[in-house]
C-alpha cells in the first residue's frame, strides 16, 4: 500500500470523517473505540499540519509475530499479518510489541449485528469479532481474493490511498494503474518509524494534501463515527486510551 | 558429587580465628548445649504442635481477602478485561506489575541460600529456611497473575498445544515453570532430617494425618553415613543448578519489554537491572518475613540483629548496584535524548508519574541505603523500614516500567491514562493475602528454622553481636 | 551495453516506426495535425524481443521533428497496458529525456510475463505533435521477485543445514532452549535419584 499524502486531506474538503476509516468500519463492523486505519493529524516541521492515515504496516519483519505466544498472529504468503481470533489467548503481548499502535483489543464485549454474530467465524474478516481478543487492518484479505481494492482504498475520495503488488511492480488508486517503483520514488516515499526495522509495506508519500487544494495551516478533520453501532442498543464501549466507565 | 567439608571458617561471629579443632567440632558434632537445644526445638517446633485463636483469625482475615479477589476475578471472566484499567494504549497495568513484582521477590531466598551456601557462610542458616520457602510462595503467587492478565483464560491449553519458543512468553513460561520445580527441591532437601525430627518428635502430640505427613516426608531419613552423603550431594548440585536458573527468570522477565521496540523498554540493560532488582527485592521482602516470623513464633534467641544487620548490608549494597543501574539507564539515553527519550523523562521526573520516581530513587534508593549504613539506624526496627521501603518502591518501579513504558505515544496522540480500577487492586490484595496464607498454612507444617543446619552447623548465636556493630557476624566468611 | 551498438540497430526499428506513424498520420491527419501550428513528430522504439522475468532491460527510443531532425531534451514516456484489481490503464514503467541526437534510454524491470507491448510516448509540445510508437516484448519466467529477507541468516546458527531440520519439525530450530532445559532437568533428575537413594538407603535401622 502506498498511501500520497499529498492527497490526503483527511477529508476536509467533502466536510466528513475520514472516509477510509469509515468505509472500514462500516464493512468490518469494527467495534467501537477501534480505528483499524486512523487518520492522525501530525505537526510539520515547517509549522501546520498533515495528514496520516494509518492502517496496519503489514511489516515483512513483523514484532506482533514473533512474540505470540501461540501463533495467532501470523504472516501470510501473500504478505498481510492476519489474526486468529480463535486461537488469540488474549495476552495482549502483540500489543505491546507493536510500535505503530495498530493492535486493538476487544475490552469488552464486541458488539456486532445480529446476522455477523450468528455467522461462523472468518478469519480474513474478522467477523464475529470475539471478546478478549485483538483485531486489526487485515489488507481485506478477502476482497483482495475478489479483486477488489481493500475498502479504505476504495472509500478514499481523492485517490490518495494506491494499493499493488510488490511482486508485479504495480498499484492502482482507481483512476489509474503506476509502476508501484515509479511512484515510490517519484516523491522519495518513506516509511514509518523505518529506522525499527520492521520493513513496512505501507509506503508513504510525504505531504499534506497540496493536491487537493488543501492548505496546512488548516488543523482538524471531523470526529470518526461507528454509524452501524449506533442502531445497536446497549452495545459495550470503551476508550482506547482511559479507564472509563463505572467498572 | 562429595561435599568437601569447611576446612576452616577464618572468623568467627565474635572476631576469634577458629582454630581447625573447633571447626572440626562444629562439623562433626553439635557444639550447642543440649538445653540450647531443645529450647531452640521446643521454640521452632510449637507452631507446629499447636494453634491458637488468632491463628485461626488471622486465616479467616486472608481467606475472606482472597474471597473477595475471587469474586473481583469473577466479575471480570463475566464482562471481560473492561472491569480493569487497562485499555488499548496503556495495556498491561497492575497484573503484570504484580507479576514482575512477585517474580522479583522470588529471586533473593533460593539465590541468597545457594550463594552463601556455596561461599560457605554461617551467619545465615537461621534464616536459609524462611528464604527458599519465600522463593517458593512469590513463585507460586507471582506466576497467577500473567493468567489473571489473559483476556481468554479459557483458552490457557493453547500454550500447550501451539506454544511458539519464539516468544518470550513462553520463555517466561519454561525459566518460571523449571524454577518453581527446583527451588522447591531445593526447600525440600534440607526439610528432610528436619522433617525426621519432626517424626520423631511429634509423634505424640501430632494428628493422625500429620504423622504421616512427616513420615512421608522424611523419606526414612535416619541421619545414616549414606543418606547425609546422598543429601549433600543432592544439596550441592541443586545449589549450583539453582543460582543460573534464578538469573534466568528474571532476565527473561525482562526480555518481555525488552524485546518490544519501545524507546523506554528496549534496553539492553534490561536483563541485569531486573535480576538486580528482584534480588534488591527480594532480601527486603525475607528481612520483612524474618522480622515478622521472629516476633510471632518468638525466634528472638536465633534470629538477631547479626542477621539483619548482614541483609541489611546485603541490601545497602544492592541499593548502590541499583543506583548504578539507574545511572547507567538514565544517563545514556538521557545524553542523548533521541526520540521520545524526552517525553519519558518529562513524565518521569516532572509529569504524572514524577512523585512515584522521586519516591522510588529516594525513599527506596538512597533512604534504604541510608538507614542501613547510619549507624544509629542500623538496628531490627531500621533496617525493617528499609526493607518495607523497598519493597513499596521496587512495587512502584515496577509500575514506572510497565506503564511509564507503554504511556509513552507511539503516534501523534495524547498521552493515555492509566489508574488501577478496584477490580484490579481486589485481585492484588488477594494475591498479597494468598501469599500470607500459603505461608501461614507450610508454618505449620514444617520448621521455619532449619533445625538441623543450626544445630550441627552454627550452634547458638554468638554472645555479643548485639552491640558489635563494627564487626558485623559473618559477614567476613 | 556500449551506446553505439544499439544506435545501429536503432536504425532498422526507427525507419519501420517512422513509417508507420507517417501512413497513421496520412490516414488520420486530423490526430496528427490536432494542434495547430505544430509540426509532426515522430518516434522510434527499440527493445529486445525477449526477456526474462525480473530481467532490467534498456528500452530505447529516437525521437525526430518533421524533417527528421533530432528533437533534444525532449520527455519520453515508455508505457506498457496494464489491468490491475479491475483497474485498467497505460502503466507508465519508465522514462527518459532525449539527448542532442532525440535518443532516449532507460532501464526497466519487467515484473510481469507474457507478451507485453511497450509503447513510447511522446506528449508533443507547443511546436511538435505527439508520437507514439511499440514493440513488443516476449518475457518468460515464473520467479519469486519480491522477497521478505527480514532477518540475518547466519551459517549453523539459523541457516542450513539446522534450518532445514526445522523445515522438516518446526519446533527443532529452539534447540538451544531445549538443551538448557535438557541439562537443567536431567540435574534435577540426578538430585530424584538421590532422594529415592535416602529413602531406600540399605543402612536403615542400624541405628
Amino acid at each position: 500500500m502506498a498511501i500520497d499524502l499529498r492527497r490526503c486531506d483527511g477529508c476536509q474538503s467533502v466536510n466528513k470523517a475520514p472516509q477510509c476509516t469509515a468505509a472500514c468500519i462500516e464493512a468490518h463492523y469494527v467495534p467501537k473505540p477501534m480505528e483499524w486505519i486512523q487518520v492522525y493529524e501530525a505537526e510539520l516541521s515547517g509549522g501546520g499540519t498533515q495528514f496520516l492515515p494509518t492502517p496496519c504496516q503489514q511489516c515483512q519483519n513483523p514484532p506482533c509475530t514473533n512474540v505470540c505466544p501461540v501463533g495467532a498472529t501470523f504472516s501470510t504468503p501473500e504478505g498481510p499479518v492476519l489474526i486468529d481470533q480463535e486461537r488469540c489467548i488474549g495476552c495482549r503481548f502483540c500489543m505491546e510489541a507493536c510500535p505503530y499502535d495498530r493492535r486493538f483489543f476487544n475490552w469488552g464485549n464486541p458488539p456486532q449485528p445480529a446476522q455477523t454474530q450468528a455467522s461462523k467465524y472468518d478469519i480474513e474478516r474478522q467477523t464475529p469479532a470475539i471478546r478478549g481478543t485483538v483485531m486489526k487492518c487485515d489488507f481485506c484479505m478477502d476482497l483482495l481474493s475478489a479483486g477488489r481494492r481493500p475498502h479504505c482504498a476504495e472509500g478514499c475520495p481523492n485517490g490518495a490511498i494506491y494499493f499493488g503488488d510488490l511482486e508485479e511492480d504495480v498499484a492502482t488508486n482507481g483512476n489509474e494503474v503506476v509502476s508501484l517503483s515509479t511512484l515510490l520514488n517519484q516523491g522519495t516515499s518513506y516509511r514509518l518509524k523505518e529506522d525499527l526495522g520492521t520493513q513496512p509495506r505501507v509506503f508513504y508519500i510525504p505531504g499534506h494534501g497540496e493536491l487537493v487544494g488543501r492548505n496546512p495551516l488548516t488543523s482538524g478533520r471531523k470526529a470518526t463515527e461507528w454509524p452501524w453501532q449506533d442502531l445497536l442498543s446497549g452495545s459495550a464501549d470503551w476508550s482506547r486510551d482511559e479507564p472509563g466507565g463505572s467498572w | 558429587m562429595r561435599v568437601v567439608e569447611v576446612v576452616r571458617q577464618p572468623v568467627r561471629a565474635n572476631g576469634a580465628v577458629n582454630t581447625p579443632q573447633a571447626v572440626e567440632v562444629e562439623q562433626l558434632g553439635p557444639t550447642a548445649p543440649p538445653e540450647w537445644q531443645d529450647r531452640l526445638e521446643g521454640h521452632v517446633l510449637a507452631p507446629l504442635r499447636r494453634t491458637s485463636w488468632r491463628y485461626a483469625a488471622w486465616v479467616g482475615f486472608l481467606l475472606t481477602v482472597i474471597g473477595w479477589a475471587v469474586f473481583a476475578y469473577g466479575r471480570q471472566l463475566h464482562y471481560g478485561l473492561i472491569v480493569a484499567g487497562v485499555r488499548d494504549r496503556i495495556s498491561w497495568g497492575l497484573y503484570i506489575i504484580s507479576f514482575v513484582f512477585f517474580i522479583g521477590i522470588s529471586h533473593a531466598g533460593t539465590l541468597l541460600s545457594a550463594i552463601l551456601r556455596a561461599v560457605k557462610a554461617r551467619w545465615q542458616l537461621s534464616i536459609t529456611r524462611m528464604a527458599e520457602f519465600i522463593t517458593v510462595v512469590a513463585l507460586m503467587v507471582g506466576a497467577l497473575f500473567p493468567f489473571i492478565d489473559m483476556g481468554r483464560p479459557d483458552r490457557i491449553l493453547n500454550l500447550l498445544f501451539f506454544g511458539r519458543w519464539q516468544s518470550p512468553l513462553l520463555w517466561d513460561v519454561m525459566a518460571i515453570g523449571t524454577y518453581l520445580t527446583g527451588s522447591t527441591i531445593y526447600l525440600y532437601l534440607p526439610l528432610i532430617p528436619d522433617f525426621a525430627r519432626c517424626r520423631d518428635r511429634l509423634a505424640a502430640t501430632a494428628p493422625r494425618w500429620k504423622r504421616t505427613f512427616f513420615e512421608l516426608a522424611a523419606l526414612g531419613w535416619r541421619g545414616t553415613p549414606g543418606q547425609r552423603h546422598a543429601l549433600e550431594s543432592a544439596i550441592t548440585i541443586m545449589m549450583c543448578v539453582i543460582i543460573p536458573v534464578a538469573v534466568s527468570v528474571h532476565t527473561v522477565v525482562s526480555w518481555i519489554f525488552a524485546m518490544s521496540l519501545r524507546e523506554p523498554l528496549n534496553s539492553t540493560v534490561f536483563g541485569p537491572f531486573f535480576v538486580a532488582g528482584a534480588i534488591y527485592s527480594g532480601i527486603a521482602a525475607i528481612v520483612l518475613l524474618m522480622a515478622v516470623l521472629r516476633k510471632l513464633l518468638h525466634l528472638e534467641e536465633y534470629i538477631t540483629r547479626t542477621q539483619f544487620v548482614s541483609l541489611g548490608y546485603l541490601l545497602a549494597a544492592f541499593s548502590l548496584i541499583m543506583l548504578y543501574f539507574n545511572l547507567a539507564e538514565y544517563i545514556t539515553t538521557g545524553y542523548k535524548m533521541s526520540g521520545q527519550e524526552p517525553f519519558h523523562f518529562r513524565q518521569l521526573m516532572l509529569g504524572p508519574l514524577a512523585w512515584l520516581f522521586w519516591f522510588y530513587m529516594l525513599g527506596g534508593i538512597a533512604l534504604p541505603g541510608l538507614i542501613v549504613l547510619y549507624k544509629r539506624t542500623r538496628t531490627v526496627a531500621g533496617i525493617t523500614v528499609a526493607a518495607v521501603l523497598v519493597l513499596l518502591a521496587m512495587w512502584v518501579e515496577r509500575y514506572l516500567i510497565v506503564v511509564g513504558g507503554l504511556r509513552v505515544p507511539l503516534m501523534p496522540y495524547t498521552p493515555a491514562t492509566y489508574s488501577p480500577t478496584w477490580t484490579e487492586w481486589s485481585i492484588l490484595a488477594g494475591a498479597l493475602a494468598l501469599f500470607a496464607l500459603i505461608i501461614s498454612v507450610f508454618a505449620k507444617l514444617f520448621p521455619m528454622v532449619s533445625l538441623w543446619e543450626v544445630i550441627e552447623r552454627r550452634g547458638p548465636e554468638p554472645a555479643g553481636t548485639e552491640t558489635a556493630g563494627k564487626q558485623p557476624a559473618g559477614a567476613h566468611s | 551495453m556500449s551506446t553505439l551498438t544499439p544506435h545501429s540497430h536503432l536504425r532498422h526499428y526507427a525507419f519501420r516506426a517512422l513509417a508507420g506513424v507517417l501512413l497513421l498520420a496520412a490516414a488520420l491527419p486530423g490526430v496528427a495535425q490536432a494542434q495547430v501550428g505544430t509540426s509532426p513528430s515522430a518516434i522510434a522504439v527499440a527493445a529486445p524481443d525477449t526477456a526474462t522475468l525480473g530481467q532490467t532491460i534498456l528500452l530505447q527510443a529516437r525521437l525526430v521533428g518533421a524533417g527528421g531532425a533530432p528533437l533534444a531534451k525532449a520527455t519520453v514516456l515508455f508505457v506498457v497496458p496494464q489491468t490491475f484489481l479491475h483497474v485498467s490503464g497505460d502503466e507508465v514503467v519508465a522514462q527518459g529525456v532525449t539527448d542532442d541526437t532525440g535518443l532516449v534510454k532507460a532501464q526497466w524491470q519487467v515484473r510481469s510475463s507474457g507478451d507485453l507491448a511497450v509503447t513510447a510516448q511522446y506528449r508533443g509540445d507547443a511546436s511538435h505533435g505527439p508520437a507514439s510508437a511499440s514493440a513488443t516484448i516476449s518475457v518468460a519466467g515464473s520467479r519469486q521477485l519480491y522477497v521478505q529477507d527480514a532477518g540475518v541468516r547466519i551459517p549453523l546458527l539459523n541457516s542450513p543445514p539446522l534450518a532445514m531440520l526445522g523445515q522438516l519439525w518446526p519446533r527443532a530450530s529452539g534447540w538451544p532452549i531445549a538443551l538448557a532445559l535438557l541439562i537443567v532437568w536431567s540435574l534435577y533428575a540426578r538430585v530424584v535419584t538421590l532422594l529415592l537413594k535416602i529413602a531406600r538407603d540399605p543402612s536403615e535401622g542400624s541405628r
